[in-house]
């Protein structure tokens, strides 16, 4: 297996995961804690989503919705993001980027994220190493909850300013 | 395992631990104890599976709790070769539920899991066996 690289901090993570996006051409799918999506937004990765999917990449997310991040989740949508719901959020972290580049951790905490904590996060562009996560992701995907559906059982519709 | 020298860590949500029982894994896990191999681990120790961590204290293992752990499933061998498998929220572990595992020799990635294996082992959500 090529190896990679061991990333340490939230705010490089998110750095990587920009990468990712950038680079990708046709598909990024990502894992991810509600509260990862809000320090990405500020971070422009919402920005990059856009870029791909305007160029005609595809992109799909997990994470669990609840009424706190249905904003931050409601803005990615927005931009085209195919989101599913998962329930009781295990805390494992993957973005994978065309099959190829991938940045993954086993656990965030993901309550209390700020970009300064440490974490350990691994980043390759080994393709088998990423046909494991996408191989984790699909069978989550397939039983993930349709974001709008969650949205709805949460009583909440999406805030009408987004 | 059986190849396995000096050390061998592992983290698994508790599904995972009833899992080991039905594979022999504990077999093999004395065996290296008892070759003078040291033995750690960390799970979501509950009722159903204490009996099970019981035996892997008995046999020389050091155990601790990490309160409803529902990650990833990962094991380090002498900190070179892995096994880890990544399948979120298995409520009812079978030996033909489809499972994702990925083995490999590469030290980066093992130092990656061994570093995640330490950040778990030192975290204050741990109680260690001997409070």
């Amino acid at each position: 297996m090529t190896s990679g690289t061991i990333i340490e901090t939230v705010k490089d993570a998110i750095a990587v995961a920009s990468t990712i996006i950038e680079s990708a051409e046709k598909e990024v799918c990502w894992l991810v804690p509600a509260p990862l999506l809000v320090l990405a937004a500020h971070f422009n990765l919402n920005d990059k989503s856009r870029v791909l999917i305007q160029k005609g990449g595809q992109e799909r997310g997990i994470t669990e919705i609840s009424p706190l991040y249905i904003e931050a989740v409601s803005a990615v949508i927005d931009i085209g993001v195919d989101i599913r719901h998962m329930e009781r959020y295990g805390g494992t972290f993957m973005v994978v980027g065309d099959g190829r580049q991938s940045i993954s951790s086993m656990d965030i905490n993901a309550q209390d994220l700020s970009l300064n904590d440490n974490i350990v996060a691994f980043w390759t562009e080994n393709p088998d190493y990423a046909a494991y996560l996408l191989s984790s992701f699909e069978s989550t995907w397939a039983e993930a909850t349709n974001a709008q559906k969650r949205m709805e059982e949460l009583g909440a519709d999406r805030p009408s300013h987004l | 395992m059986l190849s396995t020298k000096e050390e061998f860590l592992w983290l698994s949500p508790r599904e995972g631990i009833k899992f080991s029982e039905v594979f022999g894994i504990l077999e093999a896990e004395t065996e290296f104890i008892e070759r003078g191999g040291e033995c750690r681990g960390i799970t979501d120790v509950t009722y159903r599976v204490v009996d099970i961590i019981r035996y892997h204290l008995d046999i020389g293992a050091d155990v601790r709790h990490f309160g409803d752990y529902r990650g990833a499933y990962f094991g380090v061998f002498d900190k070179k070769h892995v096994i880890s498998a990544i399948n979120i929220d298995i409520q009812h572990l079978r030996l033909d539920e489809p499972l994702s595992m990925l083995y490999t020799d590469d030290p980066v990635f093992a130092d990656y899991l061994v570093s995640t294996f330490e950040m778990f082992w030192r975290s204050k959500l741990f109680r260690p066996k001997s409070e």
